[in-house]
């Protein structure tokens, strides 16, 4: 960027999947324009195709679909689908982009959503998205809750243009929407910087003819799994054979289909497959209790947070059978459509085993075109097509201004690649920190329409949720019945509520029939309420007269299967909604000016990385370290896996936050009390210094777990991994010495069942470094699993080919380890060979795994947060917010919130500062609705609600009664539920509002 | 077009049926063999087994040979002489000095890359010309058969690139389509017969035999079609044995591919030699349809 000319405001996202999506949102939210060049016709990528997520169950579609919505509708955000990037120039804060835009035949302002065309097309073509289990239309939406909801011509497969004849989707357009003579055309967009988030590409299943795809119509892949076990899929969720549609019992998945095999797929771990073959059984499962699961695989990598208790779940409570075998051919039997898998047992015997159906656990790669990709945006791809990156910076790509996030920097799963979405958002933020704001438009809203004292005029629409509700709930009769009650003055239903032609219908349907109240019965508030409410604000009705009828979560979930006492209760639900919304009073809400400053709790990598991205985007941070230096964990750790020098960066980080204009170091310091509220934090530290700030990044770290176990601290050979490290860079060894090294040492075992993720690694590093620097040295791990997830399965043949010796054991028969003089003993049982082994050693190396900070308690009761049961904070949502915690205003990264390498701290810590950096963007915050409303006239001031409060909100006055700050106010309700008085009373909550829900029914 | 010829043992004693018959296929299709002048045996599975030296230098000096013959291609219908052969080619391009040092012993070094060729190859590349359709005068219609390539066909040791799918080859199948023939596809198409062992093991071998015809069986074939007169034998010889052994009650005829070409070809069962299988087949060709050509 030259002297005199300003940066950009605007961002380029090169892939419109979930990691795009996240950094579109954080960035347009945060005052930056974002154009978003998408390949396919609609946003979505990979994670539309899930029917659930691992490990908590919750629906993928029902997670993404909102944020689809919000994108799609966001002022900020200008959607270019059917787009592809042919040439970029420029330097960071200024660059060029030529985009290429394919014509998509339908006009997409002129297009309803309607889907006329698609039921009048008789042209039946392959359907990709469902993995060719159905057929689809050659006019099409890739997905029914498509962003934009428009359809595309499929130009190869379309009548008209292959034939000359046809038109049908013409005829029968209405709005004029189709257009044969669309041309496609090229675009240039200025921009500060480059997001790219192009996604994956699954390995092909058919690369493999021993395992039968597609030869045998019974074996499919997991992706084809995915759509089969989703309600939206090709059987409607029912779990079938697409040889015969018969339902499968004995079913077996079989994992590193394409991972970790040189021959004939890629030498690296896709990272998910083990969890997502874990999910799959567990849900095929809880469809249809007569599955039987078994999943063949060769390690069981389940190495994030609360993975393994996940796997504990499968296995326990679900039946889910684990084998660890490869199998080596899938013989189809002639008459019954049903699969022979042939196998080695552990001690060799070959056995067959027949299954109904077979899912092939298919790996990540990078997609098709990522090394034209790479030329295109001229950056440079690791050694398997993937873009290169840094441990120590790894959303950079080598070209500045230039950011990855998601898969194309490596195989991941969801909550990593939304991790890495907030994180290049929060590069991007720090590089354009000054052009924030220069390139938006302000949302403008139509004015309130005033309802004060008007007769409810409540329209009700009653959602299918694809079948998710309309498979269990009778939706034509829970439509009928709201137009007979009270008030309502016109109900029906929709496919899909929440897509966005929906959102169409709602706002004309508030204006068409002049409506004042809006009821959705649909999915569940806690994901929907607020596109809802966004909605009615944009048709002009105050947004707290709406409420969700949660006929889905409460209803079709929990009482499949019983559909005619399930719609009793939907139409119930319906009316009790109905009759509060009838008494709903439009709210309107305070804003809170925020102080553009963060506080950062912990000054190890972490916080150093958040202080610093945060720092560059113009805010002022505090870092308050406990300990007198700065550092923390990784001050102890010399090299990264794949070599690096981390000292020398941790030293750089050191000098870089030291002399940050922005940036203020407490060191030796403790908190002693925040007061406050999210945009407004008083924090006085141990010193006496008082801060004011805006936001609050956990980043408390973790401490590395001393073990008891195997002779620790009886010899001096034996050492943990960290120490063995350190002695490796400053000591000499014989040439001929003999390591042993033993795993999962306090981890994956009650009552830290959990892996600590870092541990195989570094006993990997460390005995890669003992093999280059002592050719002839012994090297043996004893281990459970070797979890060098993704790229990390390199250096694990790394240390094979080096001649590292690997023995397994199980944790019921653990190594035994003697010490003998001044060497060491271990024993184990080896299964390959069917008897014990035993290594004699100069030094036993113990990897000793991580655990979480003492100083987390103090941490989460000061502030409330919650941790998981293995002490790690929780965060607010696994999946899509990773680095926000549940109370506003705070956010966590690094080992606080689980164990984790160096490069994953630092995205998390770049996302947190992304995520601090939209809350910190706002001049103003407007307070939530929700909030308890105190009458001061009957309060007796008897201090129940004081001492109950979580949240200190109500307080004692100058008068000394109380009185209530409501922008501390959470909304819990826990005052209105002690109050004797009844001088609390919660806003869309109140006594006469649940009273009339009750009556609706009695 | 004239090729060299290496028939090697099995088709000069225990299967010299296949090698009449591949000489009058050929001999139809316009193709001359040259058989090589002096050959010796492949080495099969014994120098294979035994002796890693011999079991490349014994193809290599019948590759020798081959090349002074001045001819591109050799033909080779023996699954195993195929492989062995191919995989001694193939070493000894990787390992230049065993080369050296055998050429210094061959009064015929090789001197030249002369094309390996399996039947199989030669006839989809007849099919791709044409030439194969010209010769075509009946379908035989009464053929459901598998198509049963073998172990040997497709795996080979060291990365010898392999002309089909190694699990699932269509190569066969190619040809049996062009003959208006449609085999039924089957899980057995690489599995092995037992080979040798049907002589040291016969236990072994019948139980892998079972598998073979068992699967043929379930799918409704009525007959198996290969290429490799080891399988052939082993399955036609020793059959009856093998599904007495495993409660099989319904028997299958093991064709070569040559004779099923032969026969749409107009070639009569005498001609052919069909009669002389142990498991007879002759009723199959019983009916057949006039050829007519599809374009």
């Amino acid at each position: 960027m030259s002297q005199n000319s300003k940066p950009s405001g605007s961002v380029m996202i090169v892939g419109g999947g979930i990691g795009g999506m996240q950094a579109a949102l954080d960035l347009a939210d945060s005052g930056f324009k974002v154009h978003m060049v998408q390949k396919d016709s609609s946003l979505g990528g990979t994670m539309v195709m899930l029917d659930k997520t691992f490990p908590t169950g919750d629906c993928s579609m029902c997670m993404i679909s909102p944020k689809m919505v919000e994108i799609g509708r966001h002022p900020n955000i200008e959607i270019h689908t059917l787009a592809e990037v042919t040439a970029i120039d420029g330097e960071p804060g200024r660059f060029t982009a030529t985009v290429k835009l394919l014509p998509r035949y339908v006009d997409p302002d002129k297009c309803t959503g309607c889907g006329i065309c698609e039921k009048k097309c008789p042209k039946l073509v392959t359907s990709e998205f469902e993995q060719g289990l159905t057929t689809r239309k050659a006019i099409y939406s890739l997905l029914a809750q498509a962003v934009p909801n428009t359809r595309v011509i499929d130009y190869d497969n379309c009548l008209y243009f292959q034939r000359g004849r046809c038109k049908a989707c013409e005829k029968f357009c209405t709005a004029g929407a189709i257009n044969f003579e669309d041309t496609g055309k090229e675009i240039t967009l200025t921009v500060g910087a480059v997001i790219l988030s192009p996604g994956l590409a699954r390995h092909s299943a058919a690369r493999h003819p021993e395992l039968g795809f597609g030869r045998w119509p019974n074996v499919v892949s997991s992706v084809q799994f995915e759509r089969i076990l989703s309600a939206s899929g090709p059987f409607s969720g029912q779990i079938l054979r697409p040889g015969d549609k018969k339902h499968p019992h004995k079913i077996a998945w079989i994992q590193c289909v394409g991972s970790r095999d040189t021959n004939h797929g890629n030498p690296w771990c896709s990272s998910v497959c083990c969890m997502y073959a874990t999910k799959q059984a567990v849900i095929a499962r809880e469809h249809d209790a007569s599955v039987q699961p078994t999943i063949f695989y060769m390690e069981m990598r389940a190495f994030g947070k609360d993975f393994d208790k996940y796997v504990d779940r499968a296995k326990n409570q679900y039946g889910v059978r684990y084998h660890r075998a490869m199998v080596s051919a899938v013989h189809e039997e002639a008459d019954t459509g049903n699969l022979v898998l042939r196998y080695a047992e552990m001690d060799g015997t070959i056995t067959e085993e027949t299954f109904d159906m077979v899912v092939l656990s298919i790996g990540l790669e990078p997609h098709a075109d990522a090394l034209a990709f790479a030329k295109t945006f001229n950056i440079e791809s690791n050694g398997h097509g993937f873009a290169a990156t840094t441990p120590f910076a790894p959303v950079d790509t080598t070209r500045p201004g230039v950011f990855v996030t998601g898969t194309f920097q490596g195989p991941k799963d969801i909550p990593e690649t939304v991790i890495q979405g907030s994180a290049v958002a929060g590069k991007a933020m720090a590089l354009l920190g000054e052009a924030r704001g220069t390139e938006i438009t302000e949302k403008a809203l139509p004015p309130e329409t005033d309802t004060t004292g008007a007769e409810a005029r409540i329209g009700v629409l009653v959602c299918h949720c694809g079948i998710n509700i309309s498979q269990t709930v009778d939706i034509p009769a829970v439509v009928e019945t709201a137009k007979t009650l009270p008030n309502v003055v016109f109900a029906d239903d929709l496919m899909y509520a929440c897509s966005q032609d929906s959102q169409e219908t709602i706002k004309s349907m508030v204006r068409e029939h002049n409506l004042n109240r809006v009821v959705v019965a649909s999915c569940t508030p806690r994901t929907h309420q607020s596109l809802f409410q966004e909605t009615i604000r944009d048709a002009g009705l105050n947004k707290y007269l709406f409420e969700l009828a949660d006929i889905r979560e409460q209803c079709s979930w929990c009482h499949m299967g019983q559909n005619e006492p399930a719609t009793k209760k939907a139409i119930d639900i319906v009316k009790m909604t109905v009759a509060k919304v009838k008494l709903l009073e439009a709210i309107h809400t305070d804003s809170v000016p925020v102080t553009p400053a963060a506080m950062i709790i912990g000054g190890g990598i972490a916080g150093m990385t958040a202080a610093l991205a945060l720092g560059d985007q113009g805010y002022e941070v505090h870092i308050v370290e406990k300990t007198a230096a700065l550092g923390g964990l990784v001050k102890n750790v010399y090299r990264t896996l794949d070599g690096r020098d981390v000292q020398t960066f941790l030293a750089d980080c050191i000098q870089k936050v030291d002399q940050h204009p922005k940036i203020t170091v407490h060191t030796g310091t403790d908190i002693k009390k925040t007061d406050g509220f999210v945009g407004n934090f008083v924090t006085t530290l141990s010193d006496g210094a008082a801060i004011s700030h805006g936001a609050i990044i956990v980043t408390t770290g973790g401490v590395e777990y001393e073990p008891t176990e195997y002779e620790y601290g009886n010899s001096s050979a034996i050492v943990t991994q960290r120490e063995l490290e350190k002695r490796l860079e400053t000591e000499t060894f014989s040439p001929t010495a003999a390591f042993a090294m033993i795993q999962c040492v306090g981890s994956r075992e009650e009552p830290f069942n959990y892996c600590s993720r870092i541990c195989c690694q570094d006993a990997i590093k460390n005995a890669i470094a003992i093999k280059k620097k002592y050719p002839t040295a012994g090297v043996t791990i004893f281990y459970r699993d070797i979890r060098t997830y993704g790229l990390r399965e390199d250096y694990y043949q790394e240390a094979r080919s080096l001649g590292v010796l690997f023995v397994r054991f199980e944790p019921q028969n653990k190594p035994e380890v003697r010490v003998d003089g001044d060497r060491v003993t271990v024993t184990a049982f080896d299964f390959p060979a069917n008897r014990p082994v035993t290594v004699r050693a100069d030094v036993l190396a113990l990897s000793t795994g991580l655990r979480p900070h003492p100083s987390t308690e103090e941490v989460g009761r000061r502030y409330k947060l919650t941790c998981n049961p293995d002490g790690y904070f929780l965060e607010a949502h696994v999946k899509l917010r990773p680095v926000d915690f549940p109370s506003e205003g705070l956010f966590v990264a690094g080992l606080a919130h689980a164990p984790k390498n160096l490069d994953e701290t630092v995205s998390q810590a770049l996302a947190a500062s992304g995520r601090a950096g939209v809350l910190l963007s706002h001049d103003r915050l407007s307070v939530s609705g929700i909030i308890s409303k105190h009458n001061r006239d009957i309060c007796m001031s008897c201090l129940a609600c004081f001492r109950v409060c979580p949240f200190d909100s109500p307080f004692i006055d100058e008068e000394g009664r109380i009185s209530h700050n409501e922008v501390k106010c959470m909304g819990c309700g826990i005052c209105a539920g002690v109050c004797p008085a009844k001088a609390f009373q919660v806003n869309n909550f109140r006594d006469d509002q649940i009273i009339a829900m009750i009556d609706a029914i009695s | 077009m004239e090729l060299a010829y290496y028939p090697g043992c099995s088709l000069k004693q225990s299967s010299a049926l296949y090698d009449h018959q591949t000489r009058l296929v050929f001999d139809r299709l316009g193709v001359q063999l040259k058989e090589l002048e002096d050959w010796n045996c492949c080495g099969a599975t014994s120098a294979g087994k035994t002796d890693d030296f011999l079991a490349m230098a014994m193809p290599a000096r019948n590759l020798g040979i081959a090349a002074r013959s001045g001819l591109s291609e050799m033909v080779i219908p023996c699954s195993a002489c195929y492989s062995r052969t191919l995989v001694s080619q193939h070493y000894l391009e990787a390992h230049p000095d065993l080369k050296d040092q055998l050429n210094a012993g061959f009064a015929k070094p090789i001197n030249a890359t002369v094309k390996v060729s399996s039947i199989l190859e030669v006839l989809l590349a007849l099919h791709d010309s044409g030439a194969l359709a010209g010769t075509l005068a009946y379908k035989p219609k009464a053929l459901k058969p598998v198509c049963y390539y073998g172990c040997m066909l497709t795996r080979f040791p060291f990365s010898v690139p392999v002309p089909d799918d190694i699990e699932n080859p269509q190569g066969m199948e190619r040809i049996l389509e062009a003959l208006g023939v449609h085999p039924i596809d089957w899980n057995r198409k690489t599995s092995c017969c037992g080979a040798s062992a049907a002589v040291t093991d016969p236990a072994v071998a019948h139980a892998l035999m079972a598998k073979i015809l068992s699967d043929a069986l379930a799918r409704n074939a009525n007959c198996l079609v290969t290429t490799c007169p080891m399988c052939q034998m082993n399955l036609d010889a020793y059959q009856e044995a093998a599904c007495q052994a495993h409660n099989i009650s319904e028997r299958l005829p093991v064709f070569f591919i040559t004779e099923v070409v032969g026969m749409a070809m107009g070639l009569d069962i005498k001609k052919l030699e069909i009669e002389k299988h142990f498991i007879n087949g002759t009723d199959l060709f019983k009916e057949l349809e006039p050829y007519e050509s599809e374009q």
